[in-house]
């Protein structure tokens, strides 16, 4: 199982947090994949609150959080 | 240099942060507060902001922003920002930073509130009468942040 953490306008569309069931060999990409609106142009993929690539491994027990432009201060 | 950092989630008052501040003897003390404002940019009412943040990553992201102040050779720094339902008057964030002289903490504060507008964890939303909106950076803002790069 994975978790996926959303935040912002993400958090709106597809809740704070999912928890689903990945093939092995998926990726940040093919999990951005599964959501519609994921564009890696702007939206940042952390795994395990480190910032991740694209192609990084993504398995059981792995947190993954999508976050939508900063707006701060 | 000296850094105070903290993430709110209850209203705070900036005249008091600004009171417990400890320059340490430097001879300038500069601040910021940012306020929630009134009305949004085309002019509706505004009822509340709210700040979406990273409930482990967001205060850190503080921390590295506030610790970038170094160098411009200040003493002391100051981050105080909220998260959560914010009205309107209310203060959203307060930055102070005390130098020497008077340019370095003016240009660390400066600094700060840039970088704290594109670089903090937050996601912020203005609850209106007509509706909600999700603030995003500018290219304004992406501007001023690109004066201080890296």
């Amino acid at each position: 199982m994975v978790t996926i953490g959303f935040y912002g306008r993400l958090a709106e569309r597809f809740g704070r947090e999912v928890a689903i069931d990945l093939p092995d060999g998926a990726t940040v990409a093919s999990l951005r994949a599964r959501f519609h609106g994921l564009d890696a142009a702007t939206i940042r993929a952390l795994v395990n609150d480190a910032t991740a690539v694209e192609e990084a491994p993504v398995g059981p027990g792995d947190r993954v959080d999508f976050l939508p432009p900063l707006s701060g201060g | 240099m000296r850094i105070d950092v903290r993430l709110v989630h209850e209203s705070f008052r900036p005249e008091d942060e600004l009171a417990s501040f400890d320059a340490g003897g430097a001879g300038a003390v500069v601040s910021f507060t940012g306020l929630c404002r009134a009305t949004t940019k085309a002019g509706a009412q505004v009822a509340s902001l709210f700040l979406d943040h990273h409930p482990r990553l967001t205060e850190p992201s503080l921390r590295d922003i506030a610790a970038s102040a170094a160098r411009f050779g200040v003493e002391a720094v100051c981050v105080v920002h909220r998260c959560g339902a914010v009205g309107p008057g209310e203060a959203i964030v307060f930055v102070a930073a005390a130098a020497q002289h008077r340019r370095a903490a003016y240009e660390a504060v400066d600094c700060l509130m840039d970088r704290l507008k594109t670089d903090a964890l937050f996601w912020k939303r203005e609850d209106g009468v007509d509706g909600s909106a999700w603030i995003e950076p500018t290219e304004g803002d992406r501007a001023d942040r690109a004066r201080w790069s890296p």
